[in-house]
């Protein structure tokens, strides 16, 4: 009895690691989708009106939530009261959800936000989007591939646990 | 103010300064921070200011948002919250000819404005007497604070006063919002080029009274001349110490001939004299 508990805890767990997986796959596909939203947001705001950066933030910020809206309102909050240092965007876009190569990328982009004049502003916007449109396939093609098969793979191992233990 | 200046700076001045009496702020990269306590300037010793120090400073006028301020940069100042205006020098960068921006930034002037009641019978009468006017002294004597004075004090008689206010330094206004009162007739243009605005502005908004600070070049005359044809009074300052030098300059000396009156100042709140043109003074 207590042997067919123990495997039935072990499967559990099993599969609960497959979805916590696949949760995370999904959690940074939307992660970055929704920074790509901003960079569009971004672009419209920059180029029609000049808007400063706070009053575009703020507008894009009523539209939505998840991860990247709390890290955004984090950064949005420091740009509006301060000139805010490498440091501080670090600890604002230090996600879970992003892989190394992801922050790299989100780092550099917020911290230099805002400290160039409007052509090189426009030219930097585009060498992130063109940057984020790979890194967002790539991680399309993850969560499809890798994070369809972890809940999977944890059930069956889960089973495989308890027909071992039984 | 105090989110504008580095805290290390900030905490020293805070210190040292008064701040209902603070015009002037002077970062020079550097050097000593300079600071003009009711028009006298004084220096903090051993508070040298830093790159790391002009740039907070631009990154916080700016609010993290360079690009939006092209055009001011490449004009030299940037307005901040509260009509603080910030000069700014540096390397020019020039882009098709023209001067697109500043780079390296050397020097920040953050000036602090201040709505002064002036109490002066001379002021009291021009006033009173409402008719073109023209105020003219040295850079920081007082000719804007003299002039928002007068525009609120129109405003408060009832008349339509217009005020062009190109660098948004005589209403602070920032992001939409007024931040000083100039009386519940005024109606503020922000930003917009003043020759652009004189003609399309008298045409749509009616005012009794045109506002504007710091006449510059012989287009702004031509269009001065222009609203006074059309019977818009004016009121106006002029940087220039005193009236003769007014009337042997070739340009500005046509201003004489529309204007009645001329006040002098020598400080904020202090005037000199006020010249009728028509012959009296007052």
């Amino acid at each position: 009895m207590l042997k067919f508990a123990i495997s039935g805890v072990l499967c559990f767990i099993s599969a609960y690691l497959g979805i916590a997986g696949k949760n995370y796959y999904d959690k940074r596909c939307k992660y970055l989708r929704d920074f790509d939203d901003f960079l569009s947001s971004l672009r419209d705001g920059i180029s029609y009106a000049k808007d400063k950066l706070p009053q575009i933030g703020r507008k894009f910020l009523s539209g939505g939530k998840g991860a990247f809206y709390n890290n955004l309102e984090e950064y949005i909050c420091l740009a509006e009261s301060c000139n805010p240092t490498q440091e501080q965007v670090n600890k604002c876009f230090d996600s879970k959800y992003l892989s190394k190569f992801d922050k790299v990328m989100l780092k550099d982009f917020f911290f230099q936000l805002g400290r160039y004049d409007y052509d090189t502003q426009i030219s930097r916007l585009d060498l992130t989007e063109s940057q984020l449109k790979k890194t967002l396939e790539k991680a399309e093609k993850e969560r499809k591939t890798t994070g369809n098969l972890l809940p999977k793979l944890g059930l069956v191992l889960g089973i495989a646990i308890m027909i071992i233990l039984a | 103010m105090s989110k504008l200046i580095p805290i290390s700076l900030f905490n020293e001045l805070y210190r040292k300064v008064d701040f209902n009496l603070l015009t002037e702020v002077r970062m020079r990269l550097e050097k000593p921070l300079y600071y003009a306590e009711a028009g006298k300037y004084k220096r903090i010793d051993g508070l040298i200011v830093s790159k790391d120090d002009l740039l907070y400073t631009l990154g916080v006028a700016t609010k993290t948002s360079l690009y939006a301020y092209d055009d001011y940069l490449a004009e030299g100042f940037i307005t901040y919250d509260g009509g603080i205006r910030i000069g700014i020098t540096g390397e020019g960068v020039i882009k098709n000819g023209r001067l697109s921006t500043l780079k390296n930034i050397t020097s920040l002037c953050i000036r602090i404005p201040r709505y002064v009641k002036i109490h002066n019978e001379k002021v009291d009468c021009l006033i009173n007497k409402f008719d073109n006017t023209l105020i003219i002294s040295k850079p920081g004597y007082g000719k804007t604070t003299l002039l928002r004075y007068m525009i609120k004090s129109l405003s408060d008689r009832e008349y339509n006063t217009l005020v062009l206010d190109e660098r948004g330094e005589l209403s602070g206004v920032v992001d939409g919002k007024l931040s000083i009162d100039l009386g519940s007739c005024t109606d503020v243009v922000v930003g917009v080029p003043k020759i652009t605005a004189y003609a399309s502005q008298v045409r749509s908004m009616r005012p009794d009274v045109i506002a504007t600070d710091e006449i510059f070049g012989e287009k702004e005359i031509e269009c001065i001349l222009d609203c006074i044809r059309c019977g818009v009074k004016v009121i106006a300052t002029l940087h220039s110490d005193e009236i003769s030098k007014v009337k042997k300059s070739p340009i500005y000396s046509r201003l004489l001939s529309d204007f009645r009156y001329v006040v002098s100042i020598i400080g904020i709140g202090n005037i000199d004299r006020v010249v009728d043109l028509r012959g009296n003074y007052a």
